[in-house]
């Protein structure tokens, strides 16, 4: 192919630069395949490849009228995509798509250097989505790896090795952590957004969704992803309280469950023991409940009470954020019903189950009390042979009695759904709530850390005088299997029970805790950090926090590092580093100290030399040379190959001694 | 002038020619770049704000401290180098002339100096140097007219390690050079001798103006060594000649009717060039100056030298 125009008119030592910064561009838009639509990332990294490919092979670039019909395009795309250019997606693809595309604009320093800030701003940008541990030091690799191009490019004729810029760029890093640990600790933290919240299309995290049908928890179960962590301020609830209401629905239409679209209200709460105080760290869920200890007693601020006596935040949690929360163990909700709710949860769908209809009135009849027809149904599932599993057969027909009298095989929502269908047919009002059960206490940092994949559903019932009791009908099945956990219990009862498996389980079990340790760590001290916890660690070292002080230490503890920096500028000046040959002829002069000679204040190198020939003749020969060889090393002038030739002499010279001895 | 060296122009003076720079005579500006790096610092901080995220925040941060360590050490890149002028040797005017300065950058290295003339000649790019140790940088002079002139300040900036920032100081040399006049380019031929009615081709080889050998000079003609001498010797000799008997030429202003006198002086430097090259012997007569013939380098230099100062210009 002939070729028209040079492909690039960049210095030629500028190129690996230049492909090394593609490259970095490439790997800052990696983790952004997940939270983007992939077509966005991946059309970038395509770009991004065509135009290392340009670079390796000198091929010419597009004309400038394409790179702007591009950009234009992707602008539209994005467009279409997002319906919007300024969301929180939306602007990180349209950055991503501007710096693929100004790589086909680079012709001067000038060009590279705005490419560097966009891989600065596009390595950072992933944060917005996610901000664990490891993706940080994977953006500090690209940070590091992109200030040491900015290096490279100022580095003038005879720039030091990749090796030396990667070091300093390191050495950057820890010069730099001091400001930004003084920053991070006193910048004014506010509140809420500048500008519009970030939009909540495809932000859902697996969690719980607010309906319930066979299978929904199914598919959560497998999720290893952190839902929350709770700290406790006493002892935690024992297992089997350990019990996390997210929704609770009232509504079936025969197959699914839903929050019910007549408002029951949370109903009225008489507490019976004192409220237990704990702090709920949430991961980012882009929803806005918020999971609460059974039962929530005081609200934190900005949330509020909803259906069911379900806790949740006016806004979307987008973020990690911590609630301080207390919850009541003992407590009658909602001591009487009236006729509106109690309608609401006795609802039933007409002509839905009428075998397991059949069998509530049979109940019934036998023996009125609720309680003992409560009693009955629990007996009822663990008598007859119905199994826990994470794959039940796929229900036909009416999907209550399929269950109840077919395959009696399903997991919690499977039963949760037909004890509350059961209850309501024998008149008692019930309804489903879902949530979590279980969690995984931390003995070393003492909390409680609960997966998605200790998602529940289980089922409340509504008894004269005692209000709403929680029943778990799958705990009628295993025991042992509310008090551990769904997955746990899950894990027991498919994992075969070898010893040695056993061993590696548990292993990797507190393998995976102390890991989370770390990241609960993290996750609670620095990605947390708000308003009310910068308060806090302020107040906790004895400081004010209004912005009038907060700007005061800044501005001190800035002043304080410039004055570090200094100092330790002039320290570094005052020692004048010594050179090469002066560090050889040392180790003479070290070996000539074992024998008592020591060259006295301004004696020079040869003068010292006819000293020791003259006390040590045995020395004679070997003094004179060296000090020759080391006057010639440090004075003689001359290149470089000279200078390295006679440092070399010097270095063989003391080696032959050595040896010889 | 430079409107900072009105400002600072007392302590950038320079005694000799040798200065190093301290605090006093270093300046420092963000450059465009550092500008656009604290824009980017600006968005990185709202970003954070508005959507509350920590990591954010952090890096934020980080970026503006190895931000501000930049400035340090852009600042210390400099601090402390030494520059030693070495003043070129001759100058003629509107010719291409270079200006060597020697560097001693101490312990550290110094990278990516940038030299250059203040006010900044568009048609020549900065020198870029790095200094290890010792270094020598060439700086083309511009263009001076003739006479005794001073030396254009030089400025040596660097940006060094991020670009961010920009140090630089300014070196106001008291030196200053002499300027010959530009050599003609076509000249009249050199005027002829009156001891030999004729200009003498090639140097004074023939054998009856050989006096003797001396030791080589610089300025002796490749011609003039006496190799088979030299070989037996340890030292190059030259052939020397008989003064007397080589022929002289007289280079007059008055012969150049019809020039106007700087024509007349560029004709007159290229005649004692020529003159010198051609190992003759050689009087200069100016209007109110006249020098005795002879010839080497000393005698060249003093000829140069009037035609150089010739009207008394400063």
């Amino acid at each position: 192919m002939k070729r028209r125009t040079p492909a690039i008119a960049l210095p030629l030592d500028q190129r690996p630069t230049f492909g090394l910064l593609l490259a970095v561009l490439a790997f800052a838009a990696v983790p952004l395949l997940a939270p983007l639509p992939p077509w966005v990332p991946a059309s970038a990294l395509g770009l991004l490849a065509l135009r290392a490919l340009a670079l390796w092979r000198h091929r010419p670039m597009p004309p400038g009228w394409l790179l702007a019909l591009a950009g234009l395009a992707g602008g539209v795309l994005v467009f279409a995509q997002f319906h919007s250019l300024n969301g929180r997606e939306a602007g990180i693809s349209l950055l991503l798509l501007g710096s693929a595309l100004k790589a086909y604009e680079v012709r001067t320093r000038r060009d590279l250097i705005v490419l560097i800030y966009l891989g600065y701003l596009l390595s950072l940008s992933h944060f917005l989505f996610n901000q664990s541990i490891p993706w940080v030091l994977y953006a500090l690799l690209l940070l590091t790896t992109l200030t040491a191009l900015l290096a490279r490019l100022h580095a003038g004729p005879q720039p030091p090795s990749w090796f030396v810029l990667s070091r300093n760029g390191v050495f950057r890093l820890l010069a730099a952590a001091p400001l930004m640990l003084l920053l991070f600790a006193l910048f004014p933290r506010i509140e809420g957004p500048l500008w519009g919240r970030p939009a909540q299309d495809r932000t859902a995290v697996t969690g719980l969704a607010n309906d319930l049908a066979p299978g929904s928890i199914a598919r959560l179960v497998q999720s290893q992803a952190v839902a929350f962590r709770a700290t406790f301020n006493a002892s935690p609830p024992p297992p089997e309280q350990r019990y996390w209401r997210v929704h609770v629905m009232n509504h079936f239409d025969g197959r699914r469950w839903s929050v019910s679209p007549t408002l029951t209200g949370p109903g009225r709460l008489r507490p019976e023991g004192a409220p237990l105080r704990y702090s709920l760290l949430l991961q980012a869920s882009g929803q806005r409940w918020i999971p609460a200890l059974d039962m929530p007693d005081s609200l934190p601020p900005q949330t509020r009470l909803g259906n069911g006596h379900t806790l949740s935040t006016a806004h979307p949690i987008e973020r990690t954020r911590k609630f301080d929360m207390s919850a009541i163990s003992r407590y009658v909700l909602a001591p009487s019903l009236s006729p509106t709710v109690r309608r609401a949860d006795l609802q039933l769908p007409a002509g839905s189950a009428p075998r397991a209809r059949a069998l509530a009135q049979q109940w019934r009849q036998e023996d009125s009390a609720p309680q003992a027809i409560v009693d009955r149904a629990l007996r009822y599932i663990h008598d007859q042979p119905f199994y826990y599993t994470l794959q039940p057969p796929p229900l036909h027909g009416d999907v209550t009695d399929a269950f109840l009298f077919g395959t009696r095989r399903g997991f919690c929502e499977h039963y949760a759904s037909a004890f509350t269908v059961l209850m309501r047919a024998a008149g008692i009002p019930a309804r489903v709530v879902t949530g979590y059960a279980g969690g995984e206490w931390n003995p070393v940092l003492h909390y409680l850390l609960v997966r998605q994949s200790d998602a529940h559903a289980w089922v409340e019932v509504w008894l004269a005088k005692r209000g709403w009791v929680r029943i778990d009908p799958t705990s009628a099945i295993a025991a042992d299997r509310v008090q551990q956990g769904v997955a746990t219990g899950t894990a027991q009862a498919f994992a075969s029970g070898s010893g040695a498996s056993g061993a590696l389980q548990r292993w990797i079990g507190s393998l995976s805790m102390s890991l989370d340790s770390v990241q609960y760590f993290w996750d609670s001290w620095i990605v947390a950090f708000g308003p009310q916890q910068q308060r806090a660690f302020l107040h906790r070292l004895g400081l004010q926090a209004d912005w009038f002080h907060l700007g005061l230490y800044m501005t001190a503890g800035t002043g304080l590092l410039a004055l570090l920096w200094l100092g330790a500028g002039l320290l570094r000046r005052h020692r004048p580093r010594t050179d090469a040959p002066t560090r050889l002829y040392r180790r003479h002069l070290r070996r000539l100290a074992r024998l008592g000679l020591r060259p006295a204040d301004g004696e020079g190198a040869l003068d010292f030399a006819e000293r020791v020939a003259h006390r040590q003749p045995r020395e004679a020969d070997h003094a004179r040379r060296i000090a020759a060889l080391y006057a010639e090393a440090r004075y003689a002038g001359g290149d470089k190959p000279q200078r390295e030739r006679r440092l070399r002499l010097l270095a063989e010279a003391l080696d032959n001694h050595s040896s010889k001895k | 002038m430079n409107w900072l060296l009105r400002w600072a122009g007392p302590r950038l003076a320079i005694r000799g020619e040798q200065t190093c720079f301290d605090r006093r005579r270093l300046f420092i500006l963000p450059t465009g770049a550092g500008i656009a790096f604290a824009a980017l610092l600006l968005i990185l901080l709202l970003v954070a704000m508005n959507y509350n995220n920590s990591m954010v925040f952090a890096f934020t941060f980080l970026l503006a401290g190895i931000g501000a360590n930049a400035m340090w050490q852009t600042h210390r890149n400099l601090l402390g180098l030494c520059v030693t002028l070495h003043p070129p040797a001759e100058v003629f005017a509107r010719q291409p002339g270079s200006l060597h300065l020697q560097f001693e950058s101490g312990a550290s290295t110094r990278r990516a100096l940038e030299i250059e003339f203040e006010p900044a000649d568009a048609q020549h790019l900065p020198s870029l140097v790095t200094v290890a140790g010792n270094a020598q940088a060439t700086l083309a002079l511009p263009a001076m007219r003739r006479g005794l002139r001073p030396l254009p300040v030089v400025r040596i900036s660097s940006r060094y390690p991020l670009g961010l920032f920009r140090t630089w100081s300014l070196l106001p040399f008291s030196t200053r050079v002499l300027v010959y006049p530009q050599p003609a380019s076509q000249a009249p031929a050199l005027p002829s001798s009156p001891a030999t009615g004729g200009v003498r081709a090639g140097p004074g080889t023939n054998e009856e103006d050989f006096e003797g050998l001396r030791d080589y000079r610089p300025t002796d003609p490749p011609r003039r060594i006496a190799w088979r001498a030299s070989a037996r010797s340890d030292t190059l000799l030259s052939k020397s000649m008989h003064a007397g008997a080589a022929p002289h030429v007289w280079l007059d202003w008055n012969a150049l009717q019809g020039h106007d006198p700087e024509e007349r002086l560029s004709i007159l430097c290229r005649w004692i060039l020529d003159a010198e090259q051609l190992g003759l012997r050689y009087g200069l007569r100016l209007p109110r100056r006249t020098l005795e013939p002879d010839r080497g380098t000393a005698h060249r230099r003093e000829c140069l030298r009037l035609i150089a100062l010739h009207g008394d210009i400063a």
